[in-house]
């Protein structure tokens, strides 16, 4: 058999990938349902299971879909799969900041069918931290395994690395709708070949103002106080590591 | 008046553009055209219809498409030998593979290609000669390594303005992890590319898309449009390092790495001008093969990936580390070996060319460690060998590699005593590394260590090379930079290599 006719369309399934036998339907999503608060780094995934429960190799495809006020980095997905294999594929979901609140949907079918997706959007509560207001975070590159919103995710293990060994500088940047008084910046970098030089800036009318340089650290966190400053950005601008490999390593950063 | 579409093109080129009929869709030859892996009769086409190149698909449905397609003597397509309708299947990326035949040996063609009214750009190609021809020489370059990300493809452009028979692309095509929006060190911020380039490659829609965005580029394209060419794969093109089924970090299960495996390869069949018969059966692909050109040249392409043992000792740069040397452990795997070994033990060409990805020689990394590579040839000692001793007793054995982003010259010898049998030309990348630089402490320590290298190089371009019945030159081309637009090229060295006396000395 030609194996382009092998190509499968998937069909609707509704239920969540469970330990134990292969599914019986050719496409999960989980989880069910999601809440999600608005912001470029707030979003979650979905994993869509894509499932051969055929005795045959297949090419399966799933395509996706979202309402206008949600942001989904792929609309199709298309693997290989053995026979018996579910090929898992995480897809984040996210909602711009000033997107509209509520209930929208994603909907990821295949076969003239779809599974649909309930997220729920919320903004930010206002006692929320600056981290979790930032309308925009970006970095001069950055690693598939390793993108800007790691920074500032609330978890250590998950880190920006930048895609330019041994190139500086690299810069990582915050962004803000509306400005903010900062006074305090906490970088927390890696205990192997964590940072070592970088200069904390924030956006003033014509640029940028370095309002502290670090130097020389071998620490895992470092705090830089400064007087306060009303800003729409902070930006560090990273200068050097403590590596022969020499790449930016940032696992969090804190801004107060 | 509307005529028929066989009727339209045994017109000539002007009034084939004037009775097209009305666009029923936004132009889809966006990726460009290309031939590759000419015989004497005939040559691969190939072209992707993507009106949408950064969207999943090319943003078009997933329906067939109509494709027509000629072949002619001249760039005006005056005189039409080769024509046809074929059509463009979503379950291949609407890609088209035509493998034309009837062709005659040793000549220059054009082809283009039509679909929904609109007409292609013209390509370029050029047949083998003759299978019992006795060519005088054959101008080819050898190139590799181009990542998005790290520059621009102004290399590409200045190949295309050589007049070249063929070009050998060694590896690493795409590369699969993250581009940023304005393309990494391109810094184009017009370029916006949707936040789906920053994952990394693993599936077939991403693998499709990442080859799309590459294809898109301008001087890429007009490589391909002028000269036929033969590629072969690296790691890249599916994920930095890997061996056979073992993936780059072992976490992953190699039942997950083949589906990605699979996937990779089938974008890579898919998105390149391989005849169909290389269509992969899920994560196996047959990529090695041979080409003649006549009785001066056989080229054996080679493929250092699929089959490769383990790096042994745990990859990376190792001083002495004995599992190098096992016997069992292989670069080629046995049957691809004993391919190559059988055809090469017999071949009655001039020379033999071995077009392949990792650099063959032995390259100290100096110091006190005196570290070598366990990716390449030196983490693989017994294959080296048993191609080295067949060299031995074939005069003409020209080694062309990549991978590593630097341009070396080495004589190659069975052991380091022993006289020269064969020269590697190591081309550096397109683009990937970024600038360079003529120089650098590491390759100036590779030198002190490395008496066999006549040549070690840190900048971008490709090495154009030609070979008559006696002697091979090669010109190492290289860029001023890449990260910018404007670079100037220029010849940082030309070395050649006589068949009856092999061993690179300046030209």
């Amino acid at each position: 058999m030609n194996r382009a006719a092998a190509l499968l369309v998937l069909g609707l399934a509704g239920s969540p990938v469970a330990a134990g036998p292969p599914p019986a339907r050719p496409l999960t999503v989980t989880p069910g349902a999601l809440s999600i608060m608005t912001g470029q780094c707030n979003g979650r995934d979905l994993v869509v299971g894509l499932v051969n429960t055929t005795r045959k190799p297949i090419y399966a495809d799933a395509a996706l879909e979202a309402d206008p006020a949600l942001h989904l980095p792929r609309r199709l997905i298309s693997s290989w799969l053995p026979p018996g294999y579910t090929r898992s594929v995480p897809v984040a979901v996210r909602a711009a900041p000033g997107a509209g609140t509520g209930t929208h949907h994603v909907r990821v079918s295949g076969g003239g069918t779809s599974i649909d997706v309930p997220v729920r959007v919320s903004a930010p509560p206002p006692g929320a931290d600056l981290m979790r207001l930032a309308a925009r975070v970006s970095a001069s590159s950055a690693r598939a395994t390793g993108p800007a919103c790691a920074a500032i995710d609330g978890k250590t293990e998950t880190i920006w690395n930048d895609a330019t060994g041994k190139r500086w500088p690299d810069w990582w940047q915050l962004d803000w709708d509306a400005s903010h008084r900062v006074s305090r910046v906490e970088v927390v970098t890696t205990a192997e070949w964590g940072l070592r030089d970088w200069d904390v800036q924030v956006a003033v009318p014509n640029g940028w103002a370095t309002v502290r340089s670090v130097r020389g650290n071998t620490a895992v966190r470092n705090v830089a106080i400064f007087a306060a400053r009303r800003t729409k950005s902070v930006r560090i601008v990273t200068l050097a590591g403590n590596a022969v490999n020499d790449q930016s390593r940032l696992a969090e950063v804190v801004i107060r | 008046m509307r005529l028929p579409r066989r009727r339209l093109f045994t017109l000539g080129g002007a009034a084939l553009v004037a009775t097209l009929p009305p666009p029923t869709r936004a132009y889809p030859f966006t990726l460009g055209v290309a031939s590759g892996d000419p015989l004497p009769t005939g040559v691969l086409l190939w072209t992707r219809l993507a009106p949408r190149p950064l969207e999943p698909a090319g943003g078009l449905p997933p329906v067939r498409c109509p494709v027509s397609w000629q072949v002619a003597e001249d760039s005006a397509f005056r005189t039409v030998v080769r024509s046809g309708d074929t059509v463009a299947r979503p379950e291949y990326g609407h890609a088209v593979h035509l493998d034309v035949q009837g062709l005659r040996p040793g000549r220059e063609y054009f082809y283009r290609f039509r679909s929904g009214g609109h007409l292609s750009p013209v390509g370029r190609t050029r047949t083998a000669p003759a299978k019992n021809a006795s060519p005088a020489s054959m101008r080819f370059a050898i190139a590799s390594c181009q990542a998005y990300g790290d520059g621009y493809y102004e290399a590409w452009r200045h190949l295309a303005a050589d007049d070249l028979d063929v070009v050998f692309f060694l590896g690493d095509y795409i590369y699969e992890g993250a581009i940023d929006s304005a393309g990494g060190s391109r810094m184009d911020t017009g370029l916006r590319l949707p936040d789906t380039f920053e994952l990394e490659t693993d599936t077939l829609d991403l693998y499709r898309m990442r080859y799309a965005l590459y294809r898109t580029d301008p001087d890429l394209q007009a490589a391909h449009a002028a000269v036929p060419w033969v590629l072969t794969w690296d790691d890249h093109e599916v994920q930095d390092n890997y061996a056979a089924g073992t993936p780059r970090f072992t976490t992953v299960p190699a039942a997950d790495f083949l589906v990605r495996r699979a996937n990779a390869y089938r974008a890579y069949w898919e998105n390149q001008p391989l005849r169909p018969p290389r269509q992969p059966a899920g994560p196996d692909m047959s990529l090695y093969r041979r080409f003649r050109f006549g009785d001066l040249a056989h080229a054996y392409v080679l493929d250092t990936r699929q089959y490769r043992s383990d790096q042994a000792c745990g990859d990376s740069l190792r001083a002495n580390c004995a599992d190098r040397n096992d016997p069992a452990r292989t670069l080629l795997g046995v049957p691809q070996r004993d391919w190559l070994l059988a055809r090469m033990g017999r071949s009655e060409a001039r020379w033999n060319l071995l077009a392949q990805q990792v650099m063959m020689a032995e390259c100290r990394y100096g110091g006190p460690a005196n570290r070598l590579d366990m990716d390449k040839w030196d983490g693989y000692a017994a294959d080296r060998e048993r191609i080295l001793a067949l060299a031995a007793r074939h005069p003409g054995t020209v080694v062309l590699s990549g991978d590593i982003h630097y341009n070396y010259a080495a004589d190659l010898r069975v052991r380091p005593e022993a006289p020269v049998v064969g020269v590697e030309l190591v081309g550096t990348s397109i683009t990937s590394g970024g600038d360079g630089s003529d120089t650098t402490p590491q390759l100036d320590m590779q030198r002190e260590y490395n008496p066999h290298l006549r040549l070690a190089n840190g900048q971008r371009g490709y090495v154009r090379c030609e070979l008559t019945r006696d002697r091979l030159r090669a010109d190492y081309r290289v860029m001023s930079r890449v990260t910018t637009r404007g670079g100037t090229i220029s010849t940082r060295a030309s070395l050649v290599s006589e068949r009856a006396r092999p061993g690179l000395v300046t030209a």
